[in-house]
């Protein structure tokens, strides 16, 4: 194998890597809101219910969410990872906060569990009683979670057991008390300050690349399901990647068919007032937005009272009988798909006529063009024959680059059309926050980019005679 | 530039202008409430024109798709309209006379206060898809599965808690006995929210026969120890329940056949189902095929109701309605109304904040009346309703009977808002032009998000003048479009600051259990904002159980005031109805209760009967 052939594919290797980590790390955005979400509708636990935070541990635990995120994690010798157990922020702020004093990761992590299940008992009874006792009592604790990490707690503990109206709370006391005993018995607060890596072949990466309680694993093309339907993200974007692709591509290819011939022709031509015509024609054609673009052609196309030529919306009439062949649905279907895909191709187009267009004018004045000129060789044969032939692989090269943008310009366009494509479920998962849908979309998308760009240094080795012989 | 391209530019212009201009000046035509007692009836115009389609298949166009439509969990409007066509219920309303009537049950149950039961006797005609008739065996099962702690209807099943058995009667196989704890208010209406399940349907091995009503309701229910009842709830409450189409299975006279998600939704008219052969013209459902198609885009909207692609609609844009009845082709082809509402549109207040994700902004009450005051109500009327909205002071719709019209709806007032949030605490301390305190020994500047709902054209524009007015003020609001679903999980588990919203009410008495007991914020049902105390929780169980009507009157006014005072909410406005109906078809009415249309009475005119006329 070549050098060069090997570079390319370890970049396509290290580019397929990077897809994946980021559309993992998108995944796993779960704790917090969707975590929340998930209890309240699967379990039908009430956020305000004492057992709350138990039930939001098990439920992450059941789902493997406790477990640490990658193969390596960066931490101190006194960390263990046990900051999911605590739901809040203040309550993870007071865990770190004893474990760089007191450095025991174990003992501090059951005083602070400790002080989380005394909480939690506070809220069942506070829900039933409402005295006064519990009331302050609840101040202590909160007292004790916010300054353990700052204070001497000697003189709490005092202050609690000899007030008598908390008798009734002794025992949550004493646990309390002698859980911060053996806390504050062995301090290894230098723990805290020695960094370590620690290596866990069970952590969520791995159970979402080779399976876990969530899906059978990305390898196995197990996407994960969606939060609110339920339905496995795989089927559910099956039909969904077809639309997008099968527009984006026709695209491209309108788009290069039609816009480079038809730069090559004005070249030829040359005429300045269809050069300066094309060149207003490529500037609308970046600077109107897609949105735009589409509601005009709607207004133009679709409109009883100028053109009413196309559908408004939709890919296909509704209620189609399941009769009707495969040949008739598409057919029925074109009427629907050409707005949509006028509206992909035509800031497509204006960069391929005003790149192409571009490319072939600083060709026509370099030496090889100047002798078939000299040859007597028409302006024809010079456009078509030669200069366009040196064009191609650097306007193939930049297809690459634009295709994320096709990809991005399809959110506005599907939405506006109603195409039950990719783009419209971007929309939808964004708005839902559905992460795990979210992540498979960016994959899929990330994974054709990746394609695309290998294919387009097929089709350059393929064409470009100067790349081709260092190659070989 | 040549002179052929300037030409060129100067018609594509003109057609762009052309297609956007508004032909001729008109009024709005709005029908309030108080125009006719519940109902405007259209009579059929007396032409037919060419261009008209003669299929019997009505396209509705509708913002979003329904949530799902799972027969007891579901949470949207959009589903219970749905299933208003595919499933049974007990009782219904008479969207003519306002009142309750008899749907599956022969006629409107009797209370006998002797053994507090409700005598129900069952129509003999409704049959199920697979032809057995309907049962109390059935009725039983949809009781105990509404009931059961393990469904995942919480935000229902208050409304239910007075129901404690079902005492059938051995010589009328037909006949029930609800047997209730003490009168309630609601006891017969909240059957016509109640979808009637088929026992053999769902539950094939009469997993739920062991139990009993009361069992089922009990938090301690022994069916959690039993791991087949555990997976039949499992299974029943998935979403495959809502969404598969053989799951949906329904007493109501229209199926489910197509559901393209995002897209469209096509009901299918069932064969030969009782109510074909009913005398009530009202019962009867006309079109053979029903398609709910989604689209939220205004312009994709205008352009499809020009080109009559749709033949009905009560959620177009206000904009986009107004501008519609300004063309005479649209008017020659539709009746179109806006029509008045029991719904009210509100901001709410996190008025219990947990502090942390959400800061304790609203806790003051004298906050949220500076909030209330800042909201550019004349503006937002003439800039979103056109001038026609009607604004709403309390929780109770103004066009309702038991309306406290005592209450008076705030009004904007810069100067006393500024001057309230002053004494709140509020001012900008550091000079960067955003009002600020000091809570928790941390500076707070006053930035809050605003939850909406998305894709929704009037929402977004009402939240963007309320925006810019709340920042002349030095507060910033961040608009938050959600979809359905996401915005209702996170206001019922009181993840948000503020949000925006409209209750659909309707003309039965009040329970305010629902919206305001203090219970409904601890177990997470829809009191978003958190208000309630003893006092108020007191008062809402004394309406709850108040039968005598003037009494319960008196009542629920005390109680608006109470909400008032608290300004838990910013009561916006009464909210406009904007119903299209294509003149095809006729058998129009346009009702003030929900959903304001009722799809399957629309009957398609027959061509032949009139004179075909083109403009």
């Amino acid at each position: 194998m070549n050098t060069s052939l090997t570079k390319k594919l370890a970049i396509y290797l290290l580019s397929g890597v990077a897809v994946i980590l980021a559309s993992f790390f998108i995944a796993v955005q779960m704790p917090g809101d969707a975590l929340d979400n998930l209890l309240l509708r699967q379990e039908k636990v009430s956020v305000s219910s004492y057992d709350y935070e138990i039930k939001k541990i098990e439920m992450a635990h059941r789902m493997g969410i406790d477990k640490p995120l990658f193969y390596f994690r960066m931490s101190s010798l006194a960390e263990t990872g046990y900051e999911i157990y605590f739901a809040t922020e203040t309550k993870k702020d007071n865990y770190s906060k004893l474990l760089r004093k007191y450095g025991n990761s174990k003992e501090v992590y059951l005083f602070a569990r400790n002080c989380q299940y005394t909480d939690e008992v506070l809220s069942g009874l506070n829900k039933k009683y409402n005295s006064s006792a519990i009331e302050k009592f609840s101040g202590y604790l909160q007292f004790i979670q916010k300054n353990s990490a700052s204070t001497n707690m000697d003189s709490v503990w005092t202050m609690t057991e000899n007030d008598h109206s908390l008798t009734e709370f002794r025992p949550l006391t004493n646990m309390l008390k002698h859980s911060w005993e053996k806390l504050a018995e062995q301090p290894h607060s230098y723990r805290a300050y020695i960094p370590a890596i620690s290596f866990s072949a069970d952590n969520r990466f791995n159970d979402w690349f080779f399976g876990g309680p969530l899906s059978h694993g990305l390898i196995h093309l197990d996407l994960g399901t969606s939060f609110f339907t339920g339905e496995k993200i795989t089927s559910l974007l099956k039909n969904k990647i077809a639309w997008s692709l099968g527009f984006s591509l026709t695209a491209i290819l309108l788009a290069f068919s039609i816009g480079i011939p038809l730069a090559a022709w004005i070249v030829s031509k040359k005429n300045k007032t269809l050069d300066k015509f094309i060149r207003i024609f490529a500037a609308t054609g970046y600077a109107m937005p897609v949105y735009l673009a589409g509601v005009i052609l709607l207004f133009l196309f679709s409109n009883p009272d100028i053109l009413n030529i196309f559908p408004s919306s939709g890919v296909k009439p509704i209620g189609m009988n399941d009769n009707v062949s495969i040949a008739g649905k598409l057919w029925a279907s074109v009427p629907y798909l050409i707005l949509p895909l006028i509206c992909y191709t035509f800031s497509l187009l204006a960069f391929a006529v005003s790149t192409a267009g571009e490319l072939l004018q600083n060709q026509m004045s370099l030496p090889y063009i100047v002798t078939a000129r000299a040859k007597g060789l028409d302006e024809k044969t010079i456009v078509y024959k030669h200069a366009l032939k040196n064009v191609l692989p650097p306007l193939i090269s930049l297809l690459a680059n634009i295709f994320p943008a096709i990809i991005g310009g399809s959110v506005i366009i599907e939405t506006l059309f109603s195409i039950p494509g990719m783009g419209n479920e971007i929309v939808r998962a964004c708005l839902s926050r559905n992460f795990p849908l979210l992540s498979a979309i960016i994959l899929i998308s990330g994974f054709a980019t990746i394609v695309m760009y290998a294919l387009v240094d097929i089709a350059v080795y393929r064409l470009d005679p100067r790349i081709k012989p260092s190659a070989a | 530039m040549s002179k052929k391209v300037l030409l060129l530019l100067i018609v594509l212009g003109f057609l762009i202008l052309t297609a956007c201009h508004t032909k001729e000046e008109k009024k709005y035509d709005v029908a309030s409430v108080s125009d006719s007692l519940n109902y405007i009836h259209l009579p059929d115009v007396n032409y037919f024109d060419k261009s008209w389609k003669t299929d019997n298949t009505l396209v509705y166009q509708v913002l979003q798709e329904p949530d799902n439509l799972h027969p007891t969990n579901g949470q949207t409007l959009m589903r219970l309209e749905i299933m208003q066509y595919t499933q049974g219920r007990l009782i219904a309303t008479d969207y003519k006379t306002n009142k309750l009537t008899a749907e599956l049950a022969e006629k409107l149950p009797v209370f006998n206060a002797s053994d507090s039961t409700y005598t129900f006797e069952l129509h003999k005609e409704p049959k199920w898809d697979n032809g057995d008739a309907l049962s109390t065996d059935d009725i039983i099962f949809t009781l105990k599965v509404y009931k059961c702690v393990l469904t995942q209807n919480d935000f229902f099943k208050p409304y239910l808690d007075n129901f404690n058995n079902i005492i059938l009667s051995a010589e009328h196989p037909l006949e029930f006995k609800l047997k209730v704890n003490k009168p309630y208010v609601q006891d017969v209406a909240i059957w016509s929210d109640i979808i009637i399940l088929q026992r053999k349907f769902h539950d094939p091995e009469n997993l739920l026969g062991q139990f009993g009503i009361g069992d089922v309701a009990d938090k301690n229910f022994s069916g959690k120890q039993n791991q087949k009842v555990v997976n039949w709830f499992k299974d029943f409450n998935a979403g495959e329940t809502g969404f598969d189409l053989k799951k949906l299975s329904g007493l109501g006279p229209y199926q489910v056949t197509e559901w393209e998600h995002g897209q469209y939704l096509v009901l299918e008219k069932k064969k030969n189902h009782w109510t074909d052969n009913s005398s009530l013209k009202s019962e009867k459902s006309y079109p053979q095929k029903m398609i709910f198609k989604v689209s939220a885009d205004p312009n994709v909207n205008l352009l499809e109701f020009k080109k009559q692609n749709f033949d009905a609609s009560t959620t177009l844009s206000v904009k986009t309605l107004a501008t519609l009845q300004q063309d005479s082709m649209f008017n020659r082809n539709y009746y179109s109304k806006f029509t008045g509402t029991f719904n009210y549109s509100f901001a709410a207040f996190n008025m219990k904040p947990d502090g942390e994700k959400h800061k304790p902004l609203f806790n003051d009450v004298n906050v949220r009346k500076a909030l209330a005051m800042l909201v550019p109500y004349q503006q937002i009327n003439d800039v979103i309703y056109k001038g026609q909205g009607i604004r709403q002071a309390g929780p109770v719709c103004c066009y309702k009977y038991n309306y406290n019209d005592k209450l008076k709806p705030t009004e904007y007032n810069y100067e006393k808002a500024v001057e309230l949030l002053h004494s709140a605490g509020w001012a900008d301390s550091n000079n960067d032009g955003i009002l600020d305190k000091t809570i928790q020994q941390k500076t707070v500047d006053f930035k809050f998000d605003l939850h909406i709902y998305a894709g929704i054209t009037d929402w977004q524009d009402l939240a963007l003048l309320y925006s810019s007015a709340l920042k002349k003020a030095g507060i910033i609001m961040n608009i938050v479009p959600l979809d359905v679903p996401t915005f209702i999980e996170k206001a019922r588990s009181h993840d948000f600051d503020m949000l925006m919203s409209v209750w659909t009410t309707g003309v039965a008495p009040e329970d305010f259990t629902q919206l305001w007991h203090s219970n409904s914020w601890t177990d997470n049902g829809d009191n978003y904002s958190g208000f309630g105390n003893a006092a108020s929780d007191a008062l809402i169980d004394s309406i709850r159980y108040t039968m005598d009507d003037d009494k319960r009157n008196d009542l629920d006014k005390r109680f608006q005031q109470m909400v008032a005072d608290e300004q838990p909410y910013i009561f916006l406005f009464n909210s406009l109805r904007r119903v299209v109906v294509h003149k095809r078809f006729g058998n129009v009415n346009m009702y003030f209760e929900r959903p304001g249309l009722l799809l399957n009475t629309l009957q398609l005119r027959q061509a032949a009967n009139y004179v075909s006329t083109t403009p």
